[in-house]
């Protein structure tokens, strides 16, 4: 069976890591295996595309740039005008289905998807993330496309119910870096490195 | 260690439970905790501090705060050594170590102060008239020199061993000012349920109350704001911040000093942080700073703002000075005098006004407070710290000074020449200050929107509910500068105390026609420095005002810039030193080149394995032999940071024909092509290849470099250009990993491999492209050549490129497969004449490179037009040849410059671009650009490398040295 090797294979550490001995307010483990599949097309049909893409896989299509959907663990987020992201499991998508007037191109594995989550998160993602985290300004569900220490990122505000969860999407060739960056300004405040999943 | 002799038995904000011990100048003293360095230096008796920038003059502690122009101090050792802090800014720690500057052998006995005692060559510009000859080269000698004498704190030699931080913040209202002001509008924003940010740049909220007498009513307001901003969780206060910046939209620069305070930051923590904050509003309450008046010795120690000697006393309880002259032309000096006669010392007022409002007459006088109405401070007296001083009657109406009435003992001078609103932030907004006449002093006058200004920023008199008022500010009688006593010695009066400005330098600028405020600032350097004359600005620009013989309100002032206060480059570094300088882009087969002995080399923010050595080989042994077992078996690179990019769409074609130059719709499925295209002024951009998909889909490989360029002009193309083509172009560079396998057994190896694919040459001809399995693993294969030889790029998902790695590398044991990296690579380029990006280098056009003949004559591409233009289709444009060397052994050097034999002058006649040696033909080859090009085939030039005085003589040849008929490619 083909396994597919993490871009952080070699650095990644399950453990405590940073300051205190307390529980740490802080947790990060890496996303595996996971689709990441962008659909696009042209103004003038990306509605209708939209519709037949809903219908298919009975999923609700996000409104807007701002706000993504998800549903268990599968999400869409419209990363551009007429460009949609599925990313999660999605097992059902026929790269031909969505009819001629789109176009679907596998992005799997270009990016490390890191999962972010305890009270801290959103002071930890700051560091680097020059987005409004905020409960007010960026509820759950939001999500925003930018850039961290020099890095392109899209940072997912998850529902996490009474925690801070956010998913962060970097670039494969970037992972090690962001890791090493991630990991050493999450060490003011003490971290949990999971094991992925 | 001493004890505190200035150091009050009572009163005070400081922690007398925590006693704090520090070093200056090597002698250990005590302190408590809440002092600073400065306030623990007064207390133990300590005057004398530093010596000045230019004149070596003795200087002692002059302020309370940021504005601080003498009490500049070297602090801590080692990595941590950090110069030119100003003492009253540093929060005393328990092992603080500090020490005096710009001094020699030691602080009390400066060698370098008989500058002092020069001539007045030293006078504003004096090095630039003084050491012009005898010859050019003369000021490289004196340079050195001066800057030896001058000069502040020297550098760290070490590297910093701590953290710095970078972060983001967002408010609704950032309030810059944690003083009264500040506090009253926090709390108004906060209860109103605002996100509040408040940034104060001491380690405690207050402001100028922390500076009154310790118990009052303002004391009891001041901690019920404090409880009532704590109690607000949309409220944050920052302390140990400074809001240093302010730019467009209402964004801030803040430096947080988080463990400046401490010897050294807890585990993890850092040093200090820098904050980017997005204010929707920004009320600015950052107060006011006081200015002194001139006079002559006005720098010795001892000589101090009045509003200091009261923070001094009030706060840190340390006394300044007991036998006290005030000098001042305002009202604010006289609570600074009655506070510090109430603590027991002798205090004479000199006010230059003959007539003070009543009520504060009489509280000076019931104080004990000698007061001499109508007099003025003509001068100062004293070696190393300031003794007596010399009074003058004063009449404002009369420019010239009376001659020396009395002289008063005095051991502290505490002068106030008026307020000036803080109104840095908004300046550096652009909108700068003007002078009000009545209160004179800078005032706002338009604030930018999202702004308000509030407190003494605004110059706003009005006392807050409950607290007494302030001192009004409309009673002042303005006086900038007191000239010297008739039948005096001439003394130094210092305008700008940090850069040793006197009064005489301003007046030598405005003689010499540096009339205009910005060309004052440059020729004497006043308002420059570590304060950025804080306290200094307004009395220039008034002595200036005065000698133009105009309005103070018509000179203007100086460019405000961040920052307010100097900001540590580590702090503005944050995290991006080390590893984190910048991110590094690794291929998916990284870890393997680690593990396996690669050594890596730069290719923008990628780290490409440049070369394998075994043991004791050099970089040019194993690319040599790397290069030539490609040519002789087979070998593998990694070439997964090429760029990639899907081209997609019922348009595809028609947008690769308008992007390359050459042909696209005929393009078979199954089949890539090399491409070309252009930038819209004519050059050549990229070069790579592209393979036909599908239909509608294309998959495009470009350089390394220039990956990022060509997709931002495809986007741009299909956004603004051409919005009409259904075309969608996608970065898929970290999708893919890739693998080029090269040479004559490459074919053999990868049929051992892929098996479900015939490898067959007509099966699977050169510039085919098949889709296959290496056991389980998809790959996409190119059979293109970048080396000249057969050759195949292997593509696979990039979680899965270290498996296909490992595959390639296990399965070419039996062909004697070598791994080689990009200086390999190189080699066999240039042995094939591929150009690169030594030669697509942005000047080039098609034919430059020889590429002319691929420009399709049937349809336009972008570009087109304009590499017809006149220039770039000159005939003696440097075109593309192969060189040998004649002397096979000799290296070449990229960068040389081509010259006829004997004639190295000038640009020469070409330029040598990319250099090797040749394993395939055992001599030093390389390639360049050529004025005539291959119509100087067979002749000998030279290859000139002036910066190391090398001449290579060099056959000139067709640059495709390996193969010329593609025999290898096609085999």
């Amino acid at each position: 069976m083909l396994e597919r090797r993490s871009a952080l294979a070699a650095i990644y550490r399950v453990g405590r890591i940073g300051a205190g001995d307390g529980p740490p307010s802080l947790s990060v483990h890496e996303r595996l295996a996971r689709d990441l599949v962008q659909v696009s097309g042209w103004p003038q049909s990306f509605p209708s595309q939209c519709r037949r893409l809903e219908t298919m896989l009975d999923f609700p299509m996000p409104d807007d740039g701002l706000k993504a959907v998800s549903h268990g663990e599968s999400t869409i987020f419209r990363v551009g005008p007429e460009r949609l992201w599925l990313a999660g499991p999605w097992p059902g998508l026929d790269p031909a289905s969505p009819g001629d007037e789109a176009v679907v191109t596998d992005i799997g594995h270009s990016r490390t998807v890191l999962r972010v989550a305890g009270p801290q998160s959103r002071v930890l993602l700051n560091r680097g993330l020059p987005i409004d985290l905020d409960e007010a300004a960026f509820p759950a569900g939001s999500f925003a496309q930018s850039v961290i220490h020099h890095m392109a990122v899209l940072v997912h505000h998850l529902d996490g119910q009474d925690e801070a969860v956010f998913d962060v999407y970097v670039p494969r060739d970037f992972a090690v870096s962001f890791w090493q960056w991630l990991t050493e300004a999450a060490e003011a405040f003490g971290c949990q490195i999971e094991e992925p999943g | 260690m001493t004890d505190q002799p200035d150091r009050l038995g009572q009163g005070g904000r400081i922690d007398r439970s925590r006693a704090l011990s520090f070093t200056f100048d090597g002698r250990a003293y005590a302190g408590w905790s809440g002092d600073t360095l400065a306030s623990a230096l007064l207390a133990n008796g300590v005057h004398l501090v530093g010596r000045s920038f230019k004149y070596h003059r003795p200087r002692g502690v002059y302020a309370a705060g940021v504005e601080e122009p003498n009490a500049l101090v070297t602090l801590r050792k080692g990595g941590r050594h950090e110069p030119n802090v100003a003492a009253t800014t540093v929060e005393l720690f328990d092992g603080l170590v500090a020490e005096s500057q710009n001094r020699w052998p030691s602080l009390g006995l400066d060698m370098l102060g008989a500058i002092d005692r020069l001539p007045p060559v030293f006078a504003a510009g004096f090095y630039y008239k003084t050491f012009l000859g005898p010859t050019r080269k003369a000021w490289m000698f004196y340079e050195r020199l001066i800057r030896r004498t001058g000069g502040m704190g020297k550098p760290p030699g070490q590297p910093d061993p701590d953290r710095y931080e970078k972060a983001h913040a967002f408010c609704d209202v950032l309030v810059v000012g944690g003083g009264p002001s500040g506090l009253a509008a926090a709390l108004a924003a906060g209860r109103d349920g605002a996100r509040v940010v408040v940034v104060e740049n001491e380690p405690v909220l207050g402001g100028s109350l922390l500076a009154r007498p310790r118990g009052g009513e303002s004391d009891a307001w001041l901690a019920a704001a404090i409880d009532e901003l704590a109690a607000l969780p949309n409220v944050r206060v920052m302390t140990r911040t400074t809001a240093f910046g302010a730019y467009d939209n209402l964004v801030f620069g803040l430096a947080e000093r988080v463990n400046d305070h401490l010897a050294e930051p807890p585990p993890y923590q850092p040093r200090q942080r820098y904050w980017v904050l997005r204010a929707r509003r920004a009320v600015l309450a950052s107060g006011m700073i006081e200015r002194p008046i001139v006079f002559g010795n006005n720098d010795l120690p001892g000589v101090m703002l009045a509003s200091a000697a009261r923070c001094y006393l009030n706060r840190y309880a340390a006394l300044a000075g007991r036998t006290v002259v005030a000098f001042t032309n305002n009202d604010s000096a006289y609570d600074a005098a009655i506070e510090l006669a109430a603590a027991g010392a002798d205090v004479s007022m000199v006010d230059v006004r003959r007539q003070i409002p009543g009520q504060l007459e009489r509280q000076a006088r019931d104080a004990g407070v000698s007061l001499l109405l109508g007099h003025a401070v003509g001068g100062a007296n004293g070696r190393r710290a300031v003794d007596s001083v010399d009074v003058i009657e004063f009449d404002a109406a009369s420019p010239s000074a009376g001659a020396v009435k009395s002289r008063l003992p005095c051991d502290l001078v505490a002068v106030s020449g008026g307020w000036t609103p803080t109104l840095h932030l908004l300046a550096q907004r652009g909108s700068k200050p003007v002078f009000d006449e009545t209160l004179a002093m800078l005032v706002p006058e338009v604030v930018p929107e999202g702004f308000r200004v509030v407190g003494g920023a605004a110059a706003e008199e009005a006392p807050l509910a409950g607290l007494a008022p302030e001192r009004s500010l409309a009673t002042i009688a303005p006086v900038w500068a007191i000239a010297d006593p008739l039948g005096a010695r001439p003394r130094k009066k210092f305008v700008d105390i940090q850069n040793d400005v006197t009064t005489d330098d301003i007046s030598l600028a405005h003689l010499e026609g540096y009339e205009a405020v910005e060309h004052l600032k440059r020729y004497t350097s006043q308002g420059m420095g570590t304060d950025q004359g804080k306290t200094s600005n307004l009395n220039a620009l008034a002595i200036l005002a005065g000698l133009r013989d105009e309005p103070r309100g018509t000179v203007g002032t100086t460019t405000y810039r961040p920052p307010y206060t100097p900001v540590s480059i580590g702090a503005l570094g944050g995290a991006g030193t080390g590893q984190h300088f910048m991110p590094v882009r690794r291929s998916p087969i990284h870890d393997w080149h680690q593990g396996n002995g690669a050594v890596f080399t730069d290719a923008g923010l990628w780290q490409r394995p440049w070369y394998y050595p075994k043991a004791g080989e050099s970089l040019d042994a194993a690319y040599v032999r790397e290069a030539g077992e490609v040519r002789d078996g087979v070998g593998m690179v990694d070439v997964s940071s090429l760029g990639k990019i899907d081209v997609q769409g019922p348009d595809a074609a028609d947008f690769l024909d308008r992007v390359y130059v050459n042909n696209w719709r005929s393009l078979p499925v199954g089949k890539a092509r090399y491409g070309v295209m252009l930038r819209a002024d004519g050059i050549v951009l990229d070069d790579g290849t592209t393979s036909r998909i599908s239909e509608d889909h294309y998959f495009m490989t470009t350089t390394t470099a220039n990956a990022g360029v060509v997709m931002t002009q495809f986007e741009f193309l299909l956004q603004a250009a051409w919005p009409e083509l259904k075309v969608q172009v996608t970065s898929v560079t970290g999708q893919w990993a890739g693998i080029a396998v090269a040479g004559p057994r490459s074919r053999d190896l990868l049929a051992r491999l892929v098996v479900d694919l015939d490898f067959d040459n007509d099966a699977f001809p050169f510039m085919g492209v098949r889709h296959g399995h290496a056991g389980d693993i998809p790959v996409r294969l190119l059979r293109i050549s970048f080396s000249g030889e057969l050759a195949y790029e292997v593509y696979t998902p990039a979680d899965y490129g270290e498996e296909l790695w490992r595959a390639v590398h296990d399965h070419g044991r039996e062909f004697g497969l070598v791994v080689y990296g990009t200086e390999a690579l190189g080699a066999l380029r240039i042995e094939k004449g591929h150009v690169a990006g030594p030669e697509i280098d942005g000047r080039t056009t098609l034919s430059d490179l020889g590429l002319e003949r691929m420009a399709s004559k049937k349809k336009p591409y972008l570009g087109g037009a304009l590499m017809e233009r006149e220039g770039l289709t000159e005939a003696d444009r440097p075109r593309l040849v192969g060189l040998e060397t004649t002397d096979r052994g000799t290296k070449l050097r990229a960068g040389a410059i081509l010259c006829q034999p004997g004639r190295h002058q000038g640009h020469g006649i070409g330029v040598v671009t990319s250099v090797t040696y040749s394993p395939a033909l055992g001599g030093n080859i390389g390639i360049g650009l050529l004025a005539g090009g291959m119509s100087r085939e067979g002749e000998v030039i030279d290859a000139v490398f002036p910066l190391r005085g090398e001449v290579v003589a060099v056959r000139v040849r067709s640059p495709h040295f390996v193969d010329p008929e593609g025999e290898r490619l096609h085999a």
